[in-house]
């Protein structure tokens, strides 16, 4: 499995991956208190919201007939999107032996455990009355009831469930041997964290040929369920009769959009984990190379996708669709769809320029832009689609988000980097083994094998 | 919160007579509802004599039935509007009074929807069952058909080809509201013949 073009300094070796690796465990310094001081306190600001809207009712959040669902469907599909890439880089890139996922898939991976579980939050803050979220989950009970599951929603609670956890196996899988290697490094409370969570790896001959039969085969178990998940949550919407919703295409341009999303959300958070732990020469500048060039294709099947919606709903010639699209383009909420569609179709154009793919502060850029971008997408399909649904049309149907989605969104954004920012500085951020495999076998006279 | 709203066309424009033709909307009780089968868990459900029933106890408020709704016709329970002394309270005490005993009043993050006063058409069910009788055609009147004037609402069973409303249903003047969805709603509205010289004079 070797790495095309590396691009890694002659420096690099097995010793000096340990080492640059397990510094990023050190001590935090005031920055990292201070990021995290932030994360924790966007999420009691999301707790104090969502307390209001248990005391109050949903009456807080801007709801309005006919619009329904509203900000906290879209930061739950924004959130699972998000989770897609972490899959697709570090189970399906495995597959087809990519060398370079080996830099960045840990850092995915975990995005995407910790989007999964910032996405599932949604669905029960967002019904009207949370506390008896349970019954839509399937278990005995004395009643004799049981969900409906001919209903979208039941499909849902299903794929994320079953996402979930098997990206959590994967995500701690991965990482054993990794933990141990720290752990031969690590001194005080957080050895004996270490000793435990490596479950015994002394990586052994015999240990390695278990373990690496085991992630192959955990690797093709997950790989369908990245198609698979936003499928399903894209038949959210397709299975509904509501025109912006209501469309075949919508499962293929949902996973794209997803990997899209997720693999800006990549380059998001890896630039400055790159810059703070001075990983410069474990992340080089050619994995970023390929980064932009899976959101440039991902965003150019969004693109096509945004083409074909409005494509079919003028070659279709229903009055109801032609009339959704009209609104949705030149509506009251125009600036939504066209924010959408600069932010993710256009923008991402500048990726085919290899001095832009390069360059790491633009695709910084770049990434916010298109999560900014993804983001309005979901509004846009949720808010827009109900407030111009055609067939009774509100024609005074609004939507003003309140202080109740903002606080909640912000709260969603301070769960997901609270517990990513515990992650990067209690467990190996960069794979250590995998990174390892794609460098020169260490010899005698040009490196140290640690 | 009202489960019937009138809708109101214009018609004419510049330079011509302006009218207006209203529309009562209220839930079609569709024999192919689509906000049946999205209910995660059955409250939006369809009973055997064809009505789009709401388990209020059961609702738990995903809200995906008012979505998939072509008619718009649910409404969500986004406050406490009953709670006594709360800060949505809409009936106080002694306007509690006026609330209907035969019927719940529905908590915060609950839908609620028409259902053609099933509390009415059960308790005439019960009534003739104890008579050992079936259901007389008139015998049920929804609260929105005694309200009305002019009565303009006619209910009854459509299967029973000899009362009034299947009649009228079979007016060469019915149709039915976006029946292209196939929803194949319950409720059939009469068109309203206008002669052309009223029509252009202004209706």
């Amino acid at each position: 499995m070797a790495d095309a073009s590396p691009a890694r300094g002659a420096r690099v070796t097995y010793d000096f991956v340990t080492r640059a690796i397990a510094r990023t465990l050190g001590h935090p310094g005031k920055g990292y208190f201070a990021l995290l001081g932030s994360a924790v306190a966007l999420l009691a600001v999301g707790i104090g919201c969502l307390l209001m809207l248990l005391r109050y009712g949903l009456g807080l959040a801007g709801y309005s007939h006919p619009v329904y669902w509203a900000v906290y469907i879209t930061c739950f599909v924004f959130w699972v999107g998000i989770a897609h890439s972490g899959t697709l880089i570090s189970a399906i890139l495995f597959l087809f032996r990519s060398g370079w996922r080996t830099a960045v898939y840990r850092t995915a991976e975990a995005m995407t455990v910790f989007a999964v579980m910032t996405a599932g939050l949604f669905p029960l803050i967002h019904i009207g009355r949370q506390w008896y979220f349970y019954w839509l989950i399937p278990y005995p009970n004395e009643r004799g009831l049981w969900p409906n599951f001919k209903s979208p929603l039941i499909w849902d609670e299903f794929a994320i469930g079953t996402y979930f956890t098997v990206s959590t196996v994967f995500l701690i899988m991965g990482l054993i041997p990794d933990i141990a290697a720290v752990r031969d490094v690590a001194t005080g409370w957080r050895k004996k964290l270490y000793a435990i969570t490596s479950l015994g790896w002394r990586g052994t001959n015999e240990q390695w040929r278990h373990y690496s039969r085991g992630y192959l085969y955990l690797a093709a178990l997950a790989t369908p369920l990245v198609l698979s998940v936003h499928s399903v949550v894209s038949w959210d919407f397709a299975m509904a009769i509501v025109p912006g919703w209501h469309a075949t295409i919508f499962a293929p341009y949902f996973v794209a959009g997803a990997i899209y999303s997720g693999v800006a959300m990549v380059i998001t958070l890896l630039v400055p984990i790159r810059k703070f732990f001075h990983l410069e020469e474990l992340i080089t500048v050619h994995h970023f190379e390929n980064l932009a060039k899976l959101c440039l294709l991902t965003g150019m099947i969004v693109g096509y996708a945004y083409c074909v919606e409005f494509f079919t709903a003028w070659f279709g010639g229903h009055p109801a669709e032609r009339a959704a699209f009209w609104y949705r383009a030149f509506g009251p909420f125009w600036w939504a769809s066209w924010t959408m569609i600069i932010c993710n179709a256009f923008l991402p154009q500048l990726l085919w320029f290899k001095p832009i793919r390069t360059n790491i502060l633009g695709l910084f850029v770049i990434s916010i832009f298109v999560n900014i971008g993804m983001w309005f997408e979901r509004y846009v399909i949720i808010v827009v689609s109900l407030a111009g649904e055609p067939y009774e049309r509100f024609t005074n149907a609004t939507y003003n988000p309140t202080w109740a989605d903002w606080g909640i969104m912000a709260g969603s954004f301070g769960w997901f980097f609270m517990w990513f920012l515990l992650f990067v500085k209690n467990f190996p951020a960069v794979s250590i083994s995998e990174v390892k495999e794609v460098l020169p076998a260490p010899q005698r006279g040009r490196g140290v094998h640690a | 919160m009202s489960w019937m709203r009138i809708e109101r066309y214009y018609t004419g424009g510049e330079g011509k007579p302006v009218g207006a033709v209203v529309n009562p909307m209220l839930c079609q009780q569709c024999g192919n509802a689509p906000c049946e089968p999205v209910c995660p868990v059955y409250a939006a459900y369809h009973t055997p004599d064809g009505l789009n029933g709401q388990v209020y106890n059961r609702c738990v408020g995903t809200r995906y039935c008012a979505n998939n709704c072509p008619y718009k016709v649910r409404y969500f329970n986004w406050y406490n509007f009953a709670e006594p002394g709360g800060e949505w309270e809409s009936w106080p005490d002694p306007l509690n009074m006026l609330l209907n005993p035969d019927v719940t009043v529905r908590e915060k993050g609950v839908m609620e929807k028409c259902t053609f006063c099933v509390q009415r058409i059960r308790g005439a069910q019960n009534r003739a069952r104890l008579e050992d009788r079936g259901v007389r055609d008139g015998e049920i009147t929804p609260a929105c058909a005694q309200a009305c004037p002019s009565e303009a609402i006619v209910f009854g069973d459509l299967h029973d080809k000899t009362s009034l409303v299947a009649r009228l249903a079979d007016d060469p003047r019915g149709y039915h509201v976006h029946a292209e969805l196939n929803t194949k709603p319950a409720i059939t509205y009469l068109a309203r013949v206008v002669h052309r010289a009223a029509a252009e004079g202004g209706a």
